[in-house]
């Protein structure tokens, strides 16, 4: 039996400062004082995760309501990149 | 400390003490047009101390000291007093200032707008904001450029211009008042300086602040090039070249948010200080 898959949440909306600028989109991270400039997908990503857990696959519906995002597998294992890329700057977390 | 001077640069005020009289004589003669108050409370203290129990009279070498040190900046020769006195300020403000965001950068002013050059050492924004401070601009500061986290003006702080090189030929000719400069000193760290008191205007309107209306990236020594920079790139070289931002935290980033988006940004490359400063008038010229 394989591991059960990851589930991914972010902190509360208080946490984040998000400004745009210039088609970026720069986060501070109040609980670690940093920094980080994201590009789209990541952005949406973000917003479309809360502070419940879900899966990878559970995103990807939420993100298909409002976005063509193409052939499942192929989407979710973007999806699934982008979320580690998110968990490794402290801006998205794992469910343990 | 036997030999001391309080003098205020823009917003701070700075002690500095040394055991020996020569570098603070040499201060006191270049920051003669400073408001000088010995009663007010410093925001930093500066010390030019001897680097070893005999070194006070023995190859005499200054270690730089104060609130807030480097733990290991290599002592220097006494004759590079004067350099020690402001690389200790400079540190100071670097590693100590919170009530602006500091911008590694050069700014100058003209009705009431600033223009704000920031690059790395060798770029020339120094020269060029003592070039244009000489041409019709207030000179506000070579080395930091103070943003209000709250206003978002630039606020002068406007110490004496450190002359590099041949930068140093480069303002003998345009400025014919000798007491302008400092001691020339030969082979430093930072190879010949050769300090220069700021215009009168410079040094008289230091408390006025001004409105960032242009951030150039200047280069020297490349083909001349005029290109914009994008605002992403932009905000993430200010956040490299500011001593503060992290320091700052979410005010630092708000106000380099608003700074970025509202500022525009271009890099200039060139191969003469002449061509340069056309070219960043013309580039004023233009601006809205």
């Amino acid at each position: 039996m394989g591991a059960a898959p990851l589930r991914y949440y972010r902190d509360r909306q208080e946490a984040l400062v998000t400004r745009h600028l210039d088609g970026l989109t720069l986060v501070y991270h109040r609980p670690s004082g940093m920094t980080h400039i994201v590009d789209s997908p990541l952005p949406e990503i973000m917003a479309a995760l809360g502070v419940e857990p879900v899966e990878a696959a559970q995103l990807l519906d939420r993100l298909r309501e409002t976005y063509d995002l193409g052939e499942e597998e192929e989407a979710l294992a973007g999806i699934g990149l982008h979320l580690d890329s998110l968990a490794a700057l402290g801006l998205v977390r794992i469910a343990r | 400390m036997m030999h001391a001077l309080s003098l205020k640069i823009g917003p701070a005020r700075f002690r500095i003490g040394s055991v020996w009289q020569e570098p603070i004589e040499q201060l006191r003669i270049l920051y003669h047009d400073y408001p000088v108050d010995e009663h007010a409370i410093a925001d930093f203290t500066v010390r030019l101390e001897p680097a070893g129990l005999l070194r006070r009279w023995w190859r005499p070498s200054v270690r730089i000291a104060g609130d807030h040190m480097l733990p290991d900046a290599a002592p220097m020769a006494l004759r590079h007093g004067l350099l020690a006195a402001e690389m200790g300020m400079n540190l100071q403000m670097a590693l100590g200032w919170r009530r602006h965001l500091l911008i590694h950068a050069s700014s100058v002013e003209k009705d009431g707008r600033a223009l704000i050059m920031t690059g790395e050492s060798g770029s020339g924004k120094s020269t060029l904001a003592a070039q244009l401070g000489e041409r019709g601009w207030r000179f506000m500061g070579d080395e930091f450029a103070l943003l209000d986290v709250i206003t978002g003006s630039i606020t002068p702080f406007p110490r004496l211009v450190s002359l590099k090189n041949a930068a140093i030929d480069a303002m003998r000719s345009d400025i014919a008042e000798p007491a302008r400069f400092g001691p020339l000193m030969k082979a430093t760290p930072k190879g010949d300086i050769r300090h220069l008191v700021p215009p009168t205007d410079a040094i008289a309107r230091m408390n006025e602040p001004a409105r960032p209306a242009l951030l150039l990236f200047p280069r020297f020594g490349f083909a001349p090039d005029i290109r914009p920079v994008g605002k992403g790139e932009v905000f993430m070289r200010l956040t490299q070249a500011s001593t503060n931002y992290v320091a700052l935290g979410e005010a630092g980033f708000e106000a380099l948010h608003r700074f970025t988006d509202s500022v525009p940004a271009m890099a200039v490359d060139y191969r003469d200080g002449a061509e340069a400063i056309d070219r960043i008038e013309s580039l004023w010229g233009d601006l809205p």
